[in-house]
């Protein structure tokens, strides 16, 4: 999934299409989409890519976000300079 | 700094964020130093407790300061949450300022080592919290509200509920517009992962 950034009328669309397959029984969407993207097909499988993504924390994202804190918290050379640590 | 005693401060913080939902920017800006200082305070006490962050939960920080800043007055679910939803904002800032100083921390190291190493060092990537951050603030042009229900979720651990509460949103909906958003910034990382790093002065 690389490329350039998308247009906001692409989102748009991708977005549209999106949460109207979600409206659709799972059995459905493929040939609504199908019809929907006609020949796009770099459409059609960024909207697949985005259903099959599960409801879930992404680990991507919360991964980032744990690791910059857990630097912060035993890093943060500010903090550090005030309370100076035993074993420093 | 703070005169008040403990009740005193969560009436006011209480008033605050009475007032922010009522629209009035006044009293963000009085309410965004409160809880940024007691966020501050509560990573530093942290720090002193704790040599490693395995323990640590992402979102232990935005809670504690809850407690601590509204937990002696009368709980109540409307305030927690948007009150949660400030914290995660100012939990986002204070993350991406700490990765932004860390940075510009190696840079300055790598000015002072041999060209060889130098030029290894300067294409080292930027922290990847920098480019979530710059990814979310790409999602918030265009669309605010999938970056906001981002930023409650992951720097402030909303539930769905409480950001459906927040936003004025069904949960339904909340979970969908989640869903696409996470989706949409796993997909911008990648892309930035995949692009040569920017250059650098």
């Amino acid at each position: 999934m690389t490329g350039g950034p998308l247009a906001p009328d692409r989102w748009l669309r991708i977005e549209q299409l999106f949460h109207a397959s979600l409206e659709l029984p799972p059995a459905d969407r493929d040939t609504f989409l199908r019809e929907a993207c006609g020949p796009d097909e770099q459409l059609r499988s960024e909207i697949e890519f985005l259903l099959d993504a599960d409801f879930q924390d992404s680990p991507l994202i919360a991964g980032i976000i744990d690791e910059i804190t857990a630097d912060l918290f035993v890093d943060d050379s500010e903090a550090r300079e005030a309370v100076p640590r035993e074993d420093a | 700094m703070l005169h008040y005693t403990q009740m005193d401060a969560a009436s006011s913080v209480t008033q605050l964020l009475h007032d922010v939902r009522a629209g009035d920017k006044a009293a963000m800006d009085r309410l965004f130093p409160l809880v940024y200082s007691e966020l501050r305070r509560l990573a530093d006490s942290c720090l002193r407790r704790e040599r490693t962050g395995h323990t640590l939960q992402r979102t232990a920080l935005v809670h504690e300061a809850y407690i601590r800043l509204l937990g002696g007055s009368q709980p109540d679910y409307h305030d927690r949450a948007h009150f949660l939803g400030i914290a995660a904002r100012i939990m986002r800032q204070i993350l991406v300022d700490y990765a932004r100083r860390r940075n510009a921390g190696k840079r300055s190291v790598a000015m002072q080592v041999p060209l060889l190493e130098a030029s290894a060092a300067s294409v080292e990537r930027p922290s990847s919290m920098i480019e979530l951050d710059d990814a979310l603030s790409d999602l918030e042009k265009h669309d605010e509200r999938k970056a906001r229900l981002i930023e409650m979720r992951f720097f402030g651990g909303l539930t769905a509920e409480e950001s459906a509460e927040v936003l004025e949103l069904t949960v339904p909906v909340v979970r969908r517009e989640l869903r696409l958003a996470q989706a949409w910034l796993e997909r911008e990382l990648d892309r930035r992962a995949a692009e040569p790093p920017p250059e650098q002065e």
